[in-house]
């Protein structure tokens, strides 16, 4: 397809990379500037994917295509994989641009801030359009960049330090990933993504290559997805200012490990082959124990961020467990996931973000009481708490239906019993807060305390919250609705299994 | 949308936009929490049986309908309800917190009545995990040692619950490929749906958080606990398991466990000195008898009328009696008066005639005098003997009740409104109640009211006798939740254990993370001049050794691999 068309996907990179690289040579206080120049990107991104999913649901493919390498291009290619993973991105990266304004508002180096800020979002879309491997990896290791100086914004020792272990990890992760790339292209020639699969015939030829491959990608992936044991950056990047750990969390960095997962299974080896290969099995395995390890972990932690740090480890991989389970239920289970566990993680970092800028509370010790000083960011807390325990009528109660069921469809019984026991244990960190919030009284002056007028806290803090939170009920609540979220990814399902 | 549908819908949407109300305005008048119920009584009089109702973009496609089972369940519900409701103007008038509790209270009476009305296995698991988790803002209301202790096993023991159910249903939606409410197969699926309902009902062993959680909450909430929330755990048992199930043949082993149930109940119950406590251990004694007109179900093989219809009585009669008990703790040490007048409810679950227990009492007997084997001169045996427990637990109540040290707080006129309504319904309902006609005819023949009148006056004996007998032997009450204690040593064991190998494992981690920085300090620190040079040496000699090494390995597997 030729024509302007193809120019959507790089126009979809470019709004928020443009916008970025304008925003590094503005003065600090060019404040509207800047907001108007973030807004703009993110509405423009929204109106872009606006012209596409009608395109896409009539079966048109929007790609552009750039000369890189001989044999190889630069592929950006919006298929209905990657346009669920960028509507999430570029619906999150609006409410949190409005956040990361109200946030730091006040603080030194803002320009760097959201320059970088939006370099990082444009690596997710770049990461999301990738239309094959070596284009996924420059955008991978693009954002491995771009992030950095977001954990490291606050400058202290500490955020030094955790940049530092963030560099390290995920930086190795990158290498495992281009070895895994390059050793693919000499296996196979140039290989793009494609739904159902693309190595069938490389592995009718040579199967055992291919399953030497595979842990390649999952090592490379599974640094920055968090899988268990290359987990240990994540909870020392909690220093990064809430904003950031938001975007790490719901959108960036972890989604893209688990979104690179998911592509590698279905659209390079293909899940066919990748359980004829007998890969997902030990992959599911990985994913398992992931879930529970993460959940423990998250048990005795006080730091609130941190406490949710271990959650997210636990929960990007319900996704893995969904892509590793082979059957239509565990699919859909996992691909709800990685839009559920966004906007709920969101929330919930949202949320802490607020009690650390209004009340100076940083621990879980600390929110006693906390309900009724700022009742509407408790409530979307609690929310989103409850969703990720998998409590109905929440959007976690969705997916965890359909990666539970899925797990049974399988016959992977044990699988649903990770996932109830992982239930439990997310119960065990996450109603104790809520119990604290709502029910306990208030211990003494709050640390740090803030006032906002008739507000609870900033406006522009209190409604990106009450916006995700609200999201997370109605991603529940009407679930069945028709062109919502889950008929989306049925039918992306069945494209990628072929049926 | 016709008049029923929405008086279907409005059955939880009504309470459900009262919670939001209260949330947003928490002035509100406390009058109009107590109208929540109303739809729903509405809707078990007027809805005919049958009406249903599809919203098919609702959670995973969402059914609502009324069938027999729902309307007697949706009857003493929603009466319960709407006079725990409106003695609650009355008893939490002066209580500053009395906001937060109307919030919960409406979130959990819109959970108990959506789950009765939902047809599909999403919408029954939303309901009854809103009903479940409001009501711990119940548990906890007071806030004192007791109630946190309470609401902690309580919110426990709803996890366990619902994590059970879960896995019970995913399976169930497994193997029929549809979220009706069904049948499970399944005999795996069959026992996890039952324990975790068992939990609710508060089945023997699976009954600890039962004698914390009601006595904690105020009156008017532990009067829907007992009355009305525990029999979700039995409505979701005939929801998803009958006698054409897998269950089917579990019907003797299920009489077993309520004889159990009902047994130990009493024992223990009788032992207690908090008089909500005996009611709570009371209602764990008659939900084993309910259990037993389950599983009688259960054994006849069949969808049999007289059985269910036992159960359904059972149910409705065991409601609105033990909310009457509990609403009339609050007059303990006002109104002797108001302690003779609970006599009524006493004497009905103890089954003594012309009560509503008599006429329960007599549909279970039916519906066990056609059991197989030996079951009905079993049950003729024993059934009596629980009623003298039963007898025994009544007596121990109003002891309790008789004795508590007078008060000089007057309870307010609507306290006194919402209790003597409900006493006129314990009193009559289950006479007029249509379905009830035989077992109303069996009540009132002469050898039923021998049958019915001797366990009561044995079990009126032995209390009268049992000061005696307890002031000559030296004992100490079991504490409530009693098997409680067990569970909770082995809990702290594992939770010890958890954090051991946590804090190694983490710990682990750190130092390998902090001998790595250390090691690049030392280089640096070595040589100043020459750090930068030293520094990225010690780096790279580490990444490109890695990088080295791997690629080395991969090329050697990609060359086996290919040959």
């Amino acid at each position: 397809m030729m024509g302007w068309e193809s120019f959507l996907p790089l126009l979809l990179f470019l709004s928020s990379f443009a916008p970025g690289l304008v925003i590094f040579f503005l003065e600090e206080e060019a404040h509207t500037t800047r907001t108007v120049l973030n807004l703009f990107g993110a509405l423009l991104k929204l109106a872009l994917l606006a012209i596409m999913v009608p395109g896409l649901l009539e079966g048109r493919v929007y790609e552009t295509r750039l000369p890189l390498l001989p044999e190889i291009d630069l592929v950006l290619r919006a298929d209905s994989l990657s346009v669920l993973f960028i509507v999430l991105s570029a619906s999150l990266w609006l409410v949190t641009t409005i956040y990361a304004i109200g946030y730091l508002e006040y603080s030194p180096n803002r320009s760097r801030f959201f320059g970088f800020f939006s370099l990082c979002v444009s690596s997710t879309m770049g990461i999301a359009l990738a239309g094959n491997p070596l284009t996924f990896l420059i955008f991978y290791e693009m954002l491995t960049i771009c992030t950095y100086p977001l954990v490291v914004h606050r400058g202290t020792p500490q955020a030094m330090h955790g940049g530092r272990v963030y560099l390290a990890y995920t930086l190795s992760g990158g290498v495992v990933l281009l070895i895994g790339v390059v050793s693919l292209h000499v296996l196979a020639g140039p290989v793009e993504f494609v739904d159902g699969g693309a190595l069938d015939a490389v592995g009718a030829r040579s199967p055992e290559a291919l399953r030497w491959l595979f842990p390649f990608f999952i090592v490379g992936l599974g640094v920055k997805a968090a899988l268990v044991p290359l987990h240990g950056w994540l909870p020392r990047a909690m220093v990064a200012p809430a904003p950031v750990s938001a975007l790490l969390h719901a959108v960036a960095v972890v989604k893209a490990g688990a979104f690179g997962i998911v592509r590698v299974v279905y659209d390079l080896y293909g899940v066919n082959l990748a359980h004829d290969l007998g890969l997902i099995d030990p992959l599911l395995i990985a994913a398992a124990i992931t879930i529970i390890v993460g959940s423990l972990f998250a048990l005795n932690q006080d730091d609130l961020k941190k406490r949710l740090a271990y959650s997210t480890v636990s929960q990007v991989s319900y996704i893995i467990l969904g892509a590793a389970t082979f059957g239509l239920f565990g699919a859909i289970g996992g691909l709800l996931h990685l839009v559920h566990q966004g906007v709920m993680k969101i929330t919930l970092f949202f949320c802490a973000g607020n009690f650390a800028e209004t009340l100076g509370i940083h621990k879980v010790s600390e929110m006693d009481g906390v309900g009724r000083r700022m009742p509407l960011t408790m409530a979307a807390f609690t929310i989103a708490a409850l969703g990720m325990i998998g409590i109905p009528p929440t959007a976690g109660f969705i997916s965890k239906w359909f990666l539970g069921a899925g797990s049974l469809q399988a016959e992977n019984g044990w699988a649903l019993g990770v996932l109830l026991t992982s239930s439990l244990l997310n119960a065990a960190y996450f109603l104790p807060i809520l119990y604290r919030g709502w029910f306990k009284p208030q211990q003494g002056e709050w640390p740090e305390e803030h006032l906002y007028g008739r507000m609870e806290t900033h406006w522009m803090l209190l409604f990106p919250p009450a916006i995700t939170g609200a999201f997370v009920l109605l991603l529940g609540v009407l679930a069945n609705m028709p062109f919502g979220l889950l008929r989306w990814v049925e039918f992306l399902i069945l494209l990628e299994y072929r049926l | 949308m016709t008049a029923l549908a929405a008086l279907l819908i409005l059955t939880w949407l009504y309470p459900l936009v009262l919670a939001v109300v209260y949330m947003v305005r928490p002035r509100t008048s406390p009058w109009l929490a107590a109208s929540a119920a109303g739809p729903a009584l509405v809707a078990a009089l007027a809805m005919p049986k049958g009406a249903a109702l599809e919203l098919s973009w609702m959670l995973l496609g969402a059914r609502y309908g009324v069938d027999e089972v729902a309307q007697t369940f949706l009857f003493f519900t929603a009466v319960l309800w709407l006079s725990a409701a409106i003695f609650g103007v009355g008893y939490l008038a002066k209580d500053n917190k009395r906001w937060r509790y109307s919030i919960y209270f409406l979130l959990a009476m819109a959970g108990n009545l959506g789950l009765i009305v939902a047809q599909d296995m999403g919408s029954f698991y939303t309901w009854y995990a809103l009903m479940s988790f409001a009501s711990y803002g119940l548990v906890v209301h007071t806030g004192d040692e007791e109630a946190r202790t309470a609401a902690r096993v309580y919110i426990i023991l709803v996890m366990i619950g619902e994590v059970l159910l879960f896995a019970g249903l995913a399976m169930l939606f497994i193997a029929s490929n549809s979220l009706a409410l069904d049948l499970a197969a399944d005999p795996l699926a069959a026992a996890l749906i039952f324990a975790s309902f068992g939990v609710k009902a508060g089945v023997v062993l699976l009954h600890v958080w039962l004698p914390l959680a009601h006595p904690a909450a105020p009156i008017p909430a532990s009067a829907v606990l007992s009355g009305a929330m525990i029999k979700a755990g039995v409505l979701g048992w005939l929801r998803f398991l009958n006698p054409v199930g897998a269950l089917g043949e579990w019907g003797g082993f299920l009489i077993g466990v309520g004889l159990v149930t009902a047994f130990y109940g009493a024992l223990i119950g009788v032992t207690q000195r908090n008089a909500k406590t005996v009611l709570a251990y009371s209602s764990i004694s008659q939900i084993g008898l309910i259990t037993v007109a389950y599983g009688a179900w259960l054994l006849t093989g069949r969808t049999d009328q007289a059985a269910l219809t036992a159960v359904l009585l059972y149910m409705m009669h065991h409601g609105l009696a033990k909310g009457a008990l509990f609403l009339g703790v609050g007059f303990a040490g006002v109104n002797r008066a108001a302690v003779a007048a609970l006599l009524l409810p006493a004497l009905a679950l103890a089954g003594f005639p012309l009560t509503s227990g008599a006429v329960a009492k007599a549909a279970l007997k039916a519906a066990t005098a056609t059991l197989p084997d030996g079951w009905p001169v079993l049950l003729n045996g024993l059934l009596p003997l629980a009623a003298v427990g039963t007898t025994l637990l009544m007596a121990r109540f109003l002891w309790l009740m008789a004795t508590t040290a007078p008060q000089a707080k007057r309870p307010p006129k609507v306290m006194w409104g919402a209790w003597l309504a409900l006493l006129v319904g314990v009193a009559g309902v289950l006479f007029v109640w249509p379905s009830a006609g035989s077992a109303v005819r069996d009540a009132f023949k002469p050898d039923s009211l021998w049958v019915a009148t001797w366990p009561v006056l044995v079990g009126a004996l032995a209390a009268a006798i049992a000061p005696w007998v307890v002031r000559s032997i030296s004992w100490s009450p079991l504490p409530a939740g009693d098997a409680l204690v067990l569970y909770i040593s082995v809990v702290v064991h594992l939770s010890q254990a958890l954090r051991v190998a946590q804090n190694s494992v983490e710990g682990g981690e750190r130092r390998l993370v902090a001998a790595f920085s250390a090691w690049r300090r030392t280089i640096a620190a070595a040589d100043p001049a020459a750090s930068w040079e030293l520094r990225l040496r010690s780096n790279w000699l580490l990444v490109g050794g890695a990088l080295l090494g791997l690629t080395l390995a991969l090329l050697w597997m990609v060359g086996a691999a290919i040959e």
